[in-house]
């Protein structure tokens, strides 16, 4: 024993001998790898040694060691490092560490934090990363194609467009479908507040995609939530980020338009010559004319006037070339330019963070005039005093868009407040579409030219686009502000209290306006005879519409959390009060006649303008409680209640209850052969069963959050009030005090597998949800007095498999690739639903007859529409034995679905020293679209479809005729009237005409949604501008490319119709043709 | 975990007591949820209005008044009587929308003791559900009105319906008498409150109360003695029963609305989105002429009519393009139907210029502020000389046809000839002489020696309800066959469905998709199945 600790003692001499012969002084500054930033708190320390020292908040350290001694990095969340300083400047970039995948922590229900393999629910996360890559201005689109089970749709293009999120599907017939947003733990129910979000703020993205999951959020969370978490600053060094994107945007994609054919609607006999065949109209927007001969053809008229100014005496004439203008309806759209400038600026102490951001996103649209402007400023910080946390946020937003209006026509009415009033006019997209392709549309650029103004306008039927532009605009003012606080408090280490303070505020002023038409007396007069918009209309007085409306959202939580372990068991449970209230309130004015043109006041009305007023208010308050018990680190059991009360329901049903229980099972922790291999290195299964509620009766009863949805109003009737005689009268629905929240049931199976040390890893999930009680309007005989009641019936089920793969495919010291894939699989149907079916949207568009429904026994939502009639034997098309003609089978029938039931998403990631190449493609398929507006490229005879059989007399392909009772191939009847002559041709007469199912085609497309190519300006370019820590230079791309299939020769099939609403499946001239962006960003970290 | 109890505790207490009333907001602040009979009265008779004014007018067509224009294409529902389910959706719902009113009208004012309000939703409901009834037949009424109890309301025989339509309109005359002895002690202000809201015989306050319920006492004897009528055909109702109901109506002694009182409806329509005379507003809007001017146009089968008896009522039912000095029209459905250039839009005021003429207030089109018509008093004068000739009321049926067709040339303002006095314009035409060139057939013009006296009366009756009132004109057709097929005939379309205009319209669809079990089965073609009064 003495001789040991002489030895120990002979040692420790040497060594302090060492230490006093060959000690200096190294210094550094420890950055991140993945970022450059310098990390504070990194404990530095001689190997060996006992003690050390940590990073300043500039990352800096100073530590004495003897010469050849090896200095040990180690921070949480990185990966330590060993060095031997060659000299005293020792600088160091620690790698984060690549986390085993159960110890990934995710930010559960109520910003709470766990730990992944305690989750016994399927639960993903976007990295900020990934999900700004591609420099989205509205997070929604940039999480697509990178979650399972998540479908996010751009339902239309244009300067500020909507966008449909749904996880797992339809679940509510009429009622929300999209997920839950939660900011902060603060729950904002309508996830396009997104859109008022500045990307660069957020600092995680969670989705809980099952009900098991989302439970404790109550009704709301009936359809997942996504928690977004925002940035409040780090204790790191202070940094300032600068960054400027900027896009162009480019029109992508246009219907498929014919190239040989101009006007000639064929209404009269006149336009036909001795040959029998048509002679070109040029006043005519629908294209049946002849083959183009190059020809000059007259157009257009403007009146020479006589001294008087009024009398008049002959007219110019424009001529045009009889010929194909090369891209005339392309180039109305220009080339969109969108620049994003965001600046932040992050900062900490041990006690408290700080964070700045602000952003300017300005977008001048590919629609001439189209542009917006959206500048969010963010405030938001943390502290810490003792036991005491504190932390808040303050965001504003505003987004000013000023876009286009419709356009007016020929049957253009007026009266009622909205879209029944003065927005009765055409879509944009519809009268640029309308353009024969002998026109030189680009011509009439000046509405106030001589043959670009109303009166001289080629189109005796139609808008000029560009007055559409000048005089039909629409301006929504958003003004969105966002605050939370948070305040905790630990008791004791385990044992906390919080209270969660959120408000939301959306303020919009929205002015639609369009100038009024004198059209001129010759126009009136009609020297064409065409019967045009100046005769039938003769004045179209100036109209303006004003909206202004307010919404605010109020949230407390109050709750405690409870964290210890007792052994081998750990306990984690949560309890809390929640309390929110939501009031909206909207004025809505509308005059159709203003005294002066161009004076849009709601002041300058001519008699009594239209009005409306509509406030809501609604309230809730929950208990709710969480626990999870783990035994050792491979069993977690958790079960979670929620006791809700609504103000929105009859006290009688007001009151339900969310249970939820799931397990999770990590079984490569507990079977000891398991243990620590290297082939699967992790397995986890899991299992939850949920009950949720949802109260839905805010689609069906037309009013925000349901409320007022028990007692039976009485409306006024359209005219009244009439001077001072008022009128009331029952309204068409027929409210019901008993009704409920639609209740869904869910299973949730799944598993995760990790490879390799983690260089594979594989998710997969089954779940089932059955939803009851969905909350419809059903149809009831009109001889009630009403004709709609508010009723619970139906029950619908999801089930579906998610699939999410990633893999480390290289990771070498200068390469590395990731690669990602997530593939979900969905099926949905109603497998009750008394009375049999719902008409879920309002018909579609172009007089295309059918709509979207709701069908028992089907898929939700599915196209229904009408077919030709066809021989029931051998499924072919019946004509007339004369006339050539398919007849429309006035029985609609049910075509696809239009919800896709399968969806892949690739990401691809490969680093090459500073080079990263990242890149999203989705794939979706299995489901149906109707194109509406190819009936009406097919009436006006713009469509491609349309001169298919150069316009001659065509046998109907694989068709069959009536010979002797029997059907019979048609080998020899040829359609009649292969153009328009005379009016009865068959492609507006037939084709053009109200016939649904031609135009149904698949939905299915590859997108190639997002690339990047950044390249990391290397630290060396970077040492001669030191207060430069970090740039990058990125060229960037979003929608590149779509691959759909043959037969969808019109649009983008994540279009609708229905905008964010339920009846997805069609879409219309409604919409403006898909665009892809391309830029460049550069940020630069000061 | 004692800690956590302690807290959830307290919170419970705190806030258990004021949960109540924290959740008590779901008050509807938009719209009100209970209202006074009156306002829901104004309501129901500009819903009548709309009913009466615009439903169901594809019946023009039938009835020659209207036809397509050349510059439209062909509707093979209405002319080659391809009926379907659901052409009549929308008009079905409007008029038990309607009768909704007049329910809750009934039962609340019952409820509180209002007899004025319970009398005018008797005589309305009387109104609307004949129309039904002339028009589907068997439909849902004893049951109807009750979403909760009956969500599918059966269906009541026809003829039944009829028969307890007869006894409210008996039950509304107690009404309106007691309703003249309530006024007599009424406060003012519940006057003056009723006279606003009656918008049909309120004309703005001031009336005598006595006189109003007169007047609608008179309109519900009108409405009765309409629908024994319709009832004349032999066999369908017996003759005492007839006599007996007459001598209910002689009893009362208000007799039935004479020249001068129409039942027009006018809340104070005005040039204004919404608000303007359901009519007008289907032809024009405020700001620029409608399209539906150019959808329908001038029916040669009424223009015959007019030119054959000289009858300057043509051009006032029909306008702009006159073809020499004369309306030009198309037979519905006419394969080579004339385009708008030249054919004569619906609504006219006389070729005016031409004859030298100044005329306000003309046509069936005046102008946006005009009365709606209900049952105008032309209509009630025929109805009398109906029944005066047919030997039910006293007085002489050349005197009632005589008095109609004067007030049709009234309502018309039709002076173009003579004095400009319509009424001079009208004792010319019934004398035979025509107004605006020499008639070339009298047969259905004059009545003093008249063949077929009862003919004259339907035939007229027919030319002054032109785009009027086509749902009474369609009944007397189907019951008594007049305007003989010398005058109106099936369109001209080159097929159809039967040779023949149609007698009913289909149940509509939406009661086949909500209320099947309960829609009765008409044998196909069920355009042709007969109402009960149709014997013919």
């Amino acid at each position: 024993m003495k001789k040991l600790l002489l030895v120990s003692l002979c040692f420790l001499m040497l060594s302090i001998t060492q230490v006093f012969a060959q000690n200096r002084t190294v210094t550094g500054t420890v950055t991140a790898k993945d970022d450059g930033l310098p990390i504070p708190g990194v404990t530095v320390r001689v190997k060996g040694s006992a003690g050390g020292v940590v990073t300043n908040s500039a990352g800096k350290y100073s530590i004495t060691a003897p010469a050849g001694a090896i200095l040990q990095f180690t921070f949480i969340g990185y990966n330590a490092q060993a060095v031997t300083p060659k000299g005293t400047v020792q600088n160091v970039a620690l790698e984060p560490a690549s986390t085993a995948l159960g110890e990934v922590v995710v930010t559960g229900a109520l910003g709470v934090k766990k730990e992944a393999k305690e989750l016994g629910y399927s639960v993903a996360t976007v990295s900020t990363k990934e999900l700004t890559q591609a420099k989205v201005t509205d997070v929604a689109t940039g999480l697509a194609g990178k979650v399972s089970g998540l479908q996010v749709n751009l339902t239309d293009n244009g300067v500020d467009p909507q966008v449909r999120i749904v996880l797992r599907g339809n679940r509510s017939i009429t009622g929300n479908n999209e997920p839950l947003l939660v900011i902060d733990g603060v729950p904002i129910e309508d996830p396009n507040y997104l859109n008022a979000l500045n990307p660069e703020d957020i600092e995680s993205t969670t989705i809980l995609k099952g009900a098991a999951a989302a439970g404790i959020y109550g009704s709301k969370a009936s359809n997942g939530v996504l928690i977004i978490t925002t940035k409040h600053g780090s204790k790191v060094a202070p940094s300032i980020t600068v960054s400027n994107t900027t896009y162009l945007q480019e029109l992508s994609y246009l219907p498929k338009l014919q190239t040989q054919f101009g006007g000639y609607g064929g209404e009269g006999g006149s336009y036909v010559n001795a040959n029998g065949t048509v002679n070109p109209v040029g006043y005519e927007n629908e294209a049946y004319g002849p083959a183009f001969d190059g020809r000059p053809l007259l157009i257009a008229l403007s009146p020479i006037f006589a001294a008087d100014g009024t009398t008049v005496t002959g007219y110019d004439s424009l001529y045009t070339p009889y010929s194909y203008k090369k891209n005339a309806t392309r180039d109305f759209y220009r080339t969109g330019l969108q620049n994003q400038l965001s600046a932040s600026y992050s900062a900490g102490t041990d006690h408290g963070t700080f964070y700045l951001g602000a952003q300017d996103v300005s977008t001048n649209g590919i629609v001439p005039d189209d542009h917006s402007r959206r500048d969010n400023l963010t405030i938001a910080g943390s502290q810490d005093y003792g036991n005491f946390h504190a932390d808040y946020k303050v965001s504003y937003d505003q987004n000013n868009v000023n876009t286009f209006g419709n356009s007016y026509n020929q049957a253009s009415t007026s009266g009622g407040l909205g879209a029944a009033g003065v927005f009765s006019g055409r879509p944009l997209f519809f009268e640029v579409l309308n353009t024969p392709p002998d026109i030189p549309l680009q011509d009439f650029k000046d509405p106030t030219s001589q043959y670009g103004n109303p009166n001289s306008y080629y189109s005796a039927y139609s808008t000029n686009p560009y007055w559409t532009i000048a005089n039909s605009r629409d301006k929504r003012n958003t003004y969105n502000l966002l605050g939370t606080l948070n305040l905790s408090y630990k008791i004791t280490p385990w044992l906390s209290v919080a209270d969660r303070v959120g408000v939301t505020q959306t303020t919009e002023q929205y002015k639609y306006t369009r100038a009024g038409i004198t059209f001129a007396p010759w126009a009136i007069a009609d020297p064409q005879g065409a019967g045009n918009v100046a005769s039938s209309q003769g004045y179209l007085a100036p109209a303006e519409f004003d909206e202004t409306y307010f919404e605010q959202r109020l949230n407390n939580d109050f709750y405690a959390t409870f964290n210890k372990k007792f052994g081998d068991i750990s306990v984690n449970a949560l309890a809390g009060f929640n309390m929110e209230q939501s009031y909206q309130r909207n004025i809505q004015l509308e005059g159709d006649a203003l005294q002066f043109p161009n004076d849009y006041n709601i002041g300058s009305v001519l008699g009594v303008p239209d009005y409306g007023e509509g406030s809501y208010t609604q309230r809730g308050y929950s208990f709710y409680e969480q626990a999870t018990v783990g035994y050792k680190d491979f069993v977690y059991l958790t079960g979670t209640n929620r006791d809700e009360w609504n103000s929105v329901l009859d006290p009688a049903h007001n009151h339900f209850e969310y249970p939820s229980v799931s397990a999770s099972y990590i079984f490569t922790n507990n079977i000891s052969a398991l243990k620590d291999n290297k082939i699967l290195s992790y397995g986890k299964l899991t299992a939850a069963y949920s009950k949720v509620a949802n109260i839905n009766i805010g689609g069906t009863n037309g009013n925000p959050y349901g409320a007022y949805s028990l007692v039976n109003p009485f409306v006024p009737p359209s005219g009244y009030p009439f001077g001072s005689i008022g009128g009331y009268s029952q309204s068409s629905l027929y409210l019901n005090p008993d009704i409920q929240p639609e209740k869904t049931s869910e299973w949730e199976f799944g598993t995760e597998l990790g490879f390799l040390d983690g260089r594979i890893s594989l998710k997969a999930d089954y779940y089932q949800s059955k939803t009851s009680n969905e909350s419809l309007t059903a149809d009831v005989s009109a001889a009630t007095g009403f004709t709609q009641k508010l009723v619970n019936v139906g029950l619908v089920t999801n089930t579906g498999e998610e699939f999410d793969l990633n893999v480390i495919a290289i990771k070498s010291r200068s390469v590395t690739w990731n690669i990602g894939a997530t593939y979900s699989h969905y099926h949905n149907i109603i497998n009750q639903l008394p009375g049999g079916e719902v008409e879920i949207n309002q018909g579609f568009g172009d007089g295309v007859s059918g709509g979207i429904y709701a069908i028992q026994g089907q898929s939700y939502p599915v196209i229904k529409t009408t077919d030709w009639l066809r021989d029931p034997a051998t499924g072919k098309v019946i004509v007339d034995p004369t006339t050539g003609r398919p007849t429309i089978d006035p029985t609609e029938k049910v075509y696809g679905n239009t919800s896709p039931t399968q969806m892949l998403g690739l990401t691809s990631s490969v680093s090459y020293k500073n080079f990263t190449l990242s890149v999203v493609m989705d794939y979706r398929g299995g489901y149906d679209v109707l194109n509406a507006n190819g009936a009406n490229l097919n009436f006006e005879g713009i469509g491609a479809q349309s001169a298919e059989n150069g316009r001659q007399r065509f046998i109907y392909p694989n068709s069959v005729v009536s010979e002797g009772g029997k059907y019979v191939n048609n080998t020899s009847v040829a359609v009649n009237n292969g153009g328009n002559i005379q009016g009865n041709g068959f492609w507006p007469d037939v084709y053009g005409n109200g016939i649904g199912s031609i135009y149904v085609t698949s939905a299915a497309f590859w997108k190639l949604r997002e690339a990047s190519l950044t390249y990391d300006v290397p630290k060396s370019f970077l040492a001669s501008v030191p207060f430069i820590k970090r740039a990058s230079l990125s060229l960037i791309g979003r929608n590149l490319l779509m691959f759909t299939p043959k037969s969808n020769i019109f649009s983008d099939p994540e279009f609708s119709d229905a905008g964010n609403g339920n009846a997805t499946g069609a879409t219309s001239d409604a919409q403006m043709p898909p665009t892809r962006f391309y830029g460049a960003n550069l940020t630069v970290t000061f | 975990m004692m800690k956590k109890t302690i807290i959830l505790l307290f919170i419970t207490t705190v806030f258990a007591s004021g949960c109540k009333k924290y959740l008590d907001v779901n008050n509807n602040p938009n719209q009100p949820t209970v209202v006074t009979p009156n306002v829901v009265l104004s309501a129901g008779l500009t819903g009548s209005a709309v009913a009466v004014g615009i439903d169901f007018n594809a019946v023009n067509r039938y009835m020659g008044f209207w036809s397509r224009s050349g510059n439209y294409v062909a509707d093979a529902v209405n002319e080659q009587y391809q009926f379907n389910n659901s052409m009549t959706d929308a008009d079905f719902a409007e008029e038990y929308t309607v009768l909704n009113r007049y329910h809750y009208i009934e039962t609340a004012g019952t409820i509180n003791g209002l007899p004025f309000y319970v009398g005018v939703a008797k005589t309305m409901e009387a109104l609307h559900f004949s129309r039904l009834v002339d028009i589907y037949g068997n439909v849902p009424y004893s049951q109807a009105f009750n979403p909760v109890k009956y969500e599918k309301p059966k269906y009541d025989d026809a003829a039944t319906i009829y028969g307890e339509l007869i006894t409210k309109l008996d039950s509304a005359v107690t009404v309106f008498q007691a309703a003249a002895t309530y006024y007599k002690s009424a406060p003012k202000t519940q006057i003056t409150t009723d006279d606003q809201y009656d918008l049909i015989f309120g004309r703005g306050a001031g009336v005598a109360p006595a006189l109003r319920m007169t007047e609608w006492i008179q309109l519900a004897n009108t409405i009765k003695l309409m629908l024994l009528l319709h009832e004349a055909a032999p066999g369908v109702i017996t003759d005492a029963y007839r006599t007996a109901e007459i001598a209910k109506i002689t009893a009362n002694g208000a007799g039935y609305l004479p020249a001068g009182l129409s039942a027009a409806v006018n809340p104070g329509y005005s040039n204004t989105s919404n608000k303007q005379n359901p009519f007008y507003a289907f032809f024009e809007t405020p700001t620029a002429a409608n399209v539906a001017l150019g959808e329908f146009r001038a029916n040669s089968y009424a223009i015959g009519f007019y030119n054959m008896g000289s009858d300057e009522r043509g051009n006032f039912f029909y306008g702009a393009p006159y073809t020499n000095g004369l309306p030009q029209g198309n037979y519905d459905g006419d394969p080579n139907s004339l385009t708008n250039t030249v054919t004569s839009q619906i609504g006219g005021d006389g070729d005016q210029a031409a004859y030298g003429a100044t005329l306000a207030n003309a046509g069936t089109l005046k102008s946006s502020a005009q009365d709606q018509l209900i049952i105008s008093d032309f209509e009630s004068l025929f109805i009398q000389a109906e029944a005066a000739q047919r030997g039910w009321i006293t007085g002489s049926a050349a005197t009632f046809y005589k008095e109609a067709v004067e007030q049709s040339f009234r309502y018309l303002n039709a002076g173009l000839y003579g004095t400009g006095d319509p009424k001079d314009d009208a004792d010319d035409y019934l004398a035979g002489n025509g107004n605006l060139t020499s008639p070339t057939n009298t047969d259905y013009v004059v009545f003093a020696g008249a063949k077929d006296p009862l003919g004259v009366i339907m035939t007229q009756k027919w030319a002054s309800l032109n785009s009027i009132n086509p749902i009474s004109v369609w009944t007397d057709y189907r019951r008594t066959g007049y305007p003989v097929s010398s005058i109106l005939s099936i369109s001209h379309s080159t097929t159809h469905v039967k040779n023949a205009i149609p007698t009913r319209y289909l149940y509509p669809q939406s009661e086949l998709n909500t209320n099947s079990a309960n829609v009765p089965v008409i044998t196909a073609p069920a355009q042709y199945g007969l109402i009960f009064w149709d014997k013919n």
